[in-house]
């Protein structure tokens, strides 16, 4: 049953999403008839998330920050251009990543990093730090930090289309079909480059997978 | 994976991934990132927005016409090039090109095909005045006089005359200025007049055809090199056929010597009207 319900996720959007496009392109319809604050909604709504996938993009606070600033300022400025065709988080999605792509690839050679601290109220987390402290008996804090490095190294690898895939699937959520939207890519194309990136993390991670 | 395997120690790839989803800022972040969204959303509203800026929406508007238009620019870049290909090709007026007409004239001659004086000079006169239709009158007149002379020419041609005499029947402006400076000279020095009598070689610039000889012929077999080169340093004085290089030199520089010394000598003179005026 929950193969099935995975399954199922990698290829359709689900009714939660449905409901959720429905309730933006309200929101959006408001924005466009005058109701400028309205648009501040949706930015709440959409903040963290923008900000998850621009900061595992760039493993950079600080220019994770400005871009998710600049696909907020870009999609305000294009609202009136927004015809309902996607839904409103997968033509926010678009800006943002393209607006990262185009970043990264101007400041390819820039190699400076800035972390966020894990949250460890997050429960998967502290049950992955746990398991992997309590085998290497090693300090948790100092653990932890070499565990982040090693994690972002083993993404900076992979090239910048591949990782965004990783990032909207497994760090996002997102379905293959989701993914191929935001994209603008088949579905095929996710699927491979999921399945490429996964073998290449595997080989570089081993080191920390338990099974 | 579940609460429980993780319990158990075990940690997979995607448990690893999504450690990252758990790096996220503290709340106060969000604070800072208000605010400045909002210096820059106000920024935005102020900024000067570029002339090509409302370019891109009109041009998605139109994106059903992007290959008709295309295939036009295509279509129109090909006929501009090829008319412009047309106007440059057009033949124009030259001398070489009537010597060179002239020579092919002599070729076909000696390949058994005997063409009429009048064709020829017909053919010429329509290439004049294909020419003259865009010359202005007194250079279509010059033509026309021209055109006499070329007809008068290919007509010795063809009737066994000299080519090398044909072309000097040819009177261009230029050829006229410079029999009438060789004349001049001629009768003011005497000694001028001999040099410019035993020059030889202008009446035969036009090169003959070159016989078709087979390049095996033209070796000499090692017995004849050896004899040759025996014979050449017993017998200076006796020639075999070919010039010693060391003759041909000198023949070479004579005639150098007397151009420059005829033409030194004609540019001091000057021919005009019935006035002879020298420069020293």
């Amino acid at each position: 049953m929950d193969a099935l319900k995975i399954f199922g996720k990698t290829l359709t959007t689900s009714p939660e999403r449905q409901e959720e496009a429905d309730s933006d392109w309200t929101i959006v319809q408001q924005v466009q008839s005058g109701d400028v604050a309205a648009f501040d909604r949706l930015m709440v709504k959409y903040r963290e998330r923008v900000y998850g996938v621009v900061y595992n993009m760039t493993s950079n606070r600080e220019d994770a920050s400005d871009l998710t600033q600049d696909a907020f300022i870009k999609a305000f400025q294009s609202i009136n251009r927004f015809q309902g065709q996607s839904s409103f988080f997968t033509w926010l999605y678009r800006i943002a990543i393209n607006s990262t792509l185009t970043h990264l690839r101007k400041n390819r050679l820039r190699t400076f990093f800035s972390f966020e601290k894990i949250d460890e109220e997050d429960r998967i987390s502290a049950d992955v730090i746990e398991a992997l402290t309590d085998k290497n008996g090693a300090d948790r804090g100092t653990y932890v930090h070499e565990l982040q490095e090693k994690l972002n190294e083993a993404m900076q690898k992979l090239s910048i289309k591949h990782r965004t895939v990783v990032t909207l699937f497994e760090i996002d959520g997102l379905s293959h079909q989701e993914i191929a939207n935001v994209m603008d890519c088949s579905v095929g194309t996710v699927r491979s480059r999921l399945h490429y990136a996964k073998t290449l993390l595997q080989s570089e991670l081993q080191n920390y997978i338990k099974t | 994976m579940t609460h429980d395997d993780r319990k158990a120690g075990k940690v997979t790839l995607e448990d690893l991934i999504r450690l990252k989803k758990a790096e996220r800022p503290p709340q106060e972040f969000w604070v800072k990132f208000e605010r400045d969204l909002r210096a820059k959303q106000l920024a935005a509203i102020v900024e000067k927005r570029p002339w090509w800026y409302w370019v891109p929406p009109l041009m998605s508007k139109f994106s059903y016409l992007q290959v008709p238009l295309g295939a036009t620019a295509v279509l129109a870049v090909t006929l501009l090039t090829v008319r412009e290909y047309r106007s440059s090709a057009d033949p124009t007026f030259s001398v070489q090109t009537i010597s060179g007409q002239l020579v092919a004239q002599e070729s076909s001659l000696n390949n058994g095909e005997r063409m009429a004086q009048e064709d020829v000079g017909a053919e010429l006169a329509s290439t004049y005045d294909s020419f003259a239709g865009v010359s202005t009158p007194a250079v279509a007149a010059e033509l026309a006089a021209n055109t006499d002379d070329v007809s008068a020419a290919v007509g010795m041609a063809l009737n066994g005359g000299d080519l090398s005499r044909a072309a000097q029947t040819i009177s261009t402006p230029s050829s006229r200025a410079i029999q009438a400076n060789l004349a001049a000279a001629r009768a003011s020095d005497g000694s001028i007049a001999e040099m410019i009598d035993g020059i030889h070689g202008f009446e035969s610039r036009v090169m003959p055809e070159n016989a078709h000889v087979e390049p095996l012929a033209q070796m000499q077999s090692p017995s004849q090199q050896r004899r040759t080169r025996i014979l050449a340093s017993a017998l200076p004085a006796v020639s075999y056929g070919t010039e010693s290089r060391g003759e041909t030199r000198g023949v070479e520089r004579v005639g150098r010597t007397l151009d420059d010394r005829l033409y030194d000598s004609i540019s001091r003179m000057a021919v005009g009207g019935d006035r002879l005026t020298l420069k020293f």
